[in-house]
């Protein structure tokens, strides 16, 4: 699965927001408000609620959507300092706009594509857009072995996994070689050093989340270059 | 319901008026002298009852408003109100609509600046319903309101006018208004609901839900705004007349 | 959630005394729209509307279901909007506030009472199954007239919709593929476009296509629904300052003429759409042929 395009600072009325579109069919609107006003009911007094609110794009949001926010929020809030954050609440929209989903051929066939990884890669960009605190970022690749899908977010410097989610059939090795070849998508390339290295071509969805990220800063901070 | 039968050759509705015929408006201010003003409005078939409570503090400290009162409005539907007997659920789309209508519009004909962080809420009964129940339930307010004695910047008084269209041959007019019109009338005809405010026919609501030609838009709003007017002078005829039997029962005045 | 913040005394007098000296904030006339952006999606039925910074997503569906028992001739025609947080962070989720119902209502009167969609035609089987046709409706960012977006969002998603073809042999009804069979589009009546007008203030000023702080000040405002035949399929002017009645014909009169403009663009972009997908699908066909 691959980013096929993705644009940042679309919508006005939102403090970060980004349109995504993969590989697999899926386009999708993440838009992040906040810090902002908490109602009282969930205000915490030591860190930001997270709230992500995720819409279809026909009909109403039902069991599927909540569980895709609920994985949401179980990737994000490691990701995101809360902690700067406390009595404020930090929201994350998610606006379905295609999403083809192939119709199950066969027993075989693995099951569809989810919408994990890209709302999950437009959130993360929405957030940097937003310019919120962020411990690092991530990136979420789709692997397809055989019968089983896998979503695996790694941390794209340290390579670190962040969250996984498996569907279908699949064995112990199967999952050990999509979590491998998660972390290869999602990792940028660093120097000795450590600092991430540039470079143009190639890469997986981290190389790519780093492109769109460096676009964005090269847009945002025009004026210094006086022109 | 073909044209002939809402508007005969001779040029005879449904109910045997002529085009521009009110049918008799009844009305009566002080029905229910516990609220702080009431009236009722009957205008043939529909009847519509008001009652004014407040200026009073606001039942909500939400709905306090620093620099003008908040006009809360309660519009409900008789369940014997129509040919079935019918319960209709309070979240009605087409009644909050209505309510919303009714308080945008008084929202503005009150001085609401008169009474700061207060509220004065607008009771609306649909008794009995034929037709024209939104304007119904302007004019009904309006009496209520004067009977109140709350502030406003003038009468508002409202009529529908629904436009029976031409046949289309040679010769032939494009169609005709016809004057407050009844359920039947309403079911069937593109029809303009419209209230003006004050005497110089300044129009404060326009309701039209069907299509309607432009060209046929402009005569009938000429006669809505025309027969507003004299919807006005109604209401200013009762209200006088009411003043001056309070004033008779206090013996005060001639 | 917080509430929308009234623009401050400041920005109200400068916005108001420039209005009152026939500017406007971002240039335009006062009868003048702001730029229009329509675009279609990959799939038939989707469109993105963009007037100036507001933003509208339209989704049309269909799915076959039995009609209304009250109904049996007719297909169903269902439109939904729902204000969400994305639009702007002062719309609660779940709760439908007072603008919301409204915005609802002159939608839903503006396009589906107005009867644009002939859902006469959506009938398969009397009585058993008919097309279910639903339009979403998805505010992706609120700056003013969202209702404006909204109708021109849902009617070019209407015309751009394509449902599949059936066919029936007796009781059976088959449902072609969309590549089995040439979809077939909608058949559309005519095509309501809104106009929404914002009067402001003592001597009246009227605005088209007013921005969110310009509808945050003004003192009322009038929406006018109509057709390019020049038919009015609604008016929706609810308290605010009174006008006169010969000013309100003259609005509605301008309206037209932005109704017509509206449509040809409307039409212009559908053409455009239909050009490239004949293109691209040549150049798909001639692809598979060279690979022959």
């Amino acid at each position: 699965m691959t980013i096929i395009s993705a644009t940042t600072t679309l919508l006005s009325r939102a403090d970060g927001s980004a349109q995504v579109t993969s590989s697999d069919g899926t386009t999708l609107i993440a838009s992040v408000s906040g810090p902002m006003e908490v109602r009282p009911r969930e205000e915490q007094p030591l860190r930001a609620y997270l709230e992500v609110l995720v819409r279809p794009v026909v009909g109403v949001a039902g069991t599927r959507e909540r569980l895709l926010e609920s994985q949401l929020v179980s990737c994000l809030t490691p990701i995101i300092r809360l902690e700067s954050y406390p009595r404020t609440c930090i929201q994350v929209n998610i606006q379905l706009l295609t999403h083809s989903r192939p119709i199950k051929t066969s027993r075989s066939s693995p099951p569809p594509p989810t919408i994990l990884s890209t709302a999950l890669n437009a959130s993360i960009l929405a957030l940097i857009d937003a310019s919120t605190a962020l411990r690092t970022t991530v990136a979420a690749t789709d692997i397809t072995i055989n019968k089983g899908r896998h979503t695996v977010v790694v941390d794209v410097f340290s390579g670190q996994l962040v969250f996984v989610d498996s569907e279908g059939e699949f064995t112990h090795e199967e999952l050990e070689e999509a979590l491998e070849r998660g972390k290869k998508e999602g990792m940028v390339r660093v120097d000795d050093g450590g600092d991430v290295m540039v470079v143009d071509e190639g890469g997986g969805v981290g190389e790519e989340i780093r492109r769109v990220v460096e676009e964005k800063v090269q847009r945002d901070l025009r004026w210094k270059d006086g022109k | 319901m073909p044209r002939e039968e809402l508007l005969s050759p001779e040029g005879l509705r449904l109910d045997g008026r002529r085009w521009n015929n009110l049918r008799t408006l009844k009305l009566s201010l002080r029905t229910h002298p516990t609220s702080s003003g009431s009236a009722l409005l009957t205008s043939g078939h529909t009847s519509i009852l008001c009652l004014i409570h407040g200026p009073s503090e606001p039942s909500l400290r939400s709905k306090q408003q620093h620099d003008r009162c908040t006009i809360t409005v309660d519009l409900t539907y008789a369940p014997f109100s129509g040919t079935d007997r019918k319960r209709r659920n309070r979240t009605d789309k087409r009644i909050s609509e209505l309510r919303s209508v009714i308080q945008r519009t008084f929202s503005r004909a009150v001085m609401t600046h008169l009474h700061p962080r207060s509220e004065i809420t607008i009771t609306l009964l649909v008794l009995s319903q034929d037709g024209g129940v939104l304007a119904g339930c302007i004019n009904a307010a309006t009496l209520a309101l004067i009977d109140a004695g709350v502030p406003m910047w003038g009468y508002v008084a409202a009529v529908t006018v629904g436009w029976v269209p031409g046949q289309g041959g040679e010769g032939e007019e494009e169609g005709t208004p016809v004057l407050d019109v009844n359920n039947a009338e309403e079911g069937e005809l593109g029809v303009l609901t419209l209230a003006t405010m004050g005497d110089k026919g300044r129009v404060i609501l326009g309701m039209l839900e069907s299509r309607v030609r432009l060209e046929a838009v402009e005569g009938l709003m000429a006669v809505a705004v025309d027969s507003a007017g004299k919807v006005k002078d109604m209401m200013d005829e009762e209200v006088r007349r009411h003043g001056e039997a309070i004033a008779r029962a206090a013996g005060v005045g001639s | 959630m917080p509430k929308e913040l009234d623009p401050s005394t400041n920005e109200k007098n400068f916005i108001l005394e420039s209005l009152y000296a026939g500017e406007r904030l971002d240039g335009r006339e006062l009868d003048a729209f702001r730029p229009l952006e329509l675009e279609f999606g990959e799939e038939y039925g989707l469109a993105d509307v963009r007037l100036g910074k507001t933003r509208v997503i339209a989704r049309v569906s269909a799915q076959v279901v039995q009609p209304f028992s009250d109904r049996p001739f007719d297909g169903i025609f269902t439109i939904t909007t729902e204000l969400g947080p994305m639009a702007s962070p002062g719309f609660e989720v779940g709760r439908q506030t007072e603008a919301e119902v409204l915005l609802a209502r002159l939608i839903e009167k503006s396009i589906r009472r107005s009867t644009a969609l002939d859902t006469e035609s959506l009938c398969i089987v009397a009585g058993q199954k008919c097309w279910q046709v639903r339009a979403d409706v998805h505010f992706l960012n609120h700056d003013g007239n969202m209702v404006d977006a909204a109708c021109i969002a849902v009617v070019a998603a209407l015309q751009h919709f394509r449902r599949p073809d059936v066919s029936i042999e007796g009781e059976t009804v088959t449902v072609h593929s969309m590549t089995e069979r040439v979809p077939v589009p909608l058949s559309i009546l005519h095509v309501p476009i809104c106009e929404g007008d914002g009067g402001d203030e003592a001597n009246v000023v009227t605005l088209i296509d007013a921005t969110l702080q310009e509808e945050q000040l003004r003192d009322g405002d009038m929406t006018v629904t109509m057709n390019k035949h020049g038919e009015v399929c609604q008016i929706s002017k609810a308290g605010g300052v009174p006008l006169d009645p010969i000013a309100m014909h003259r609005d509605m009169n301008l309206a037209f003429v932005k109704v017509k403009e509206i449509t040809a663009f409307i039409a212009k972009r559908l053409k455009e759409d239909e050009e490239k997908r004949v293109k691209r699908d040549n150049l798909l066909e001639s692809k598979a042929e060279n690979e022959r």
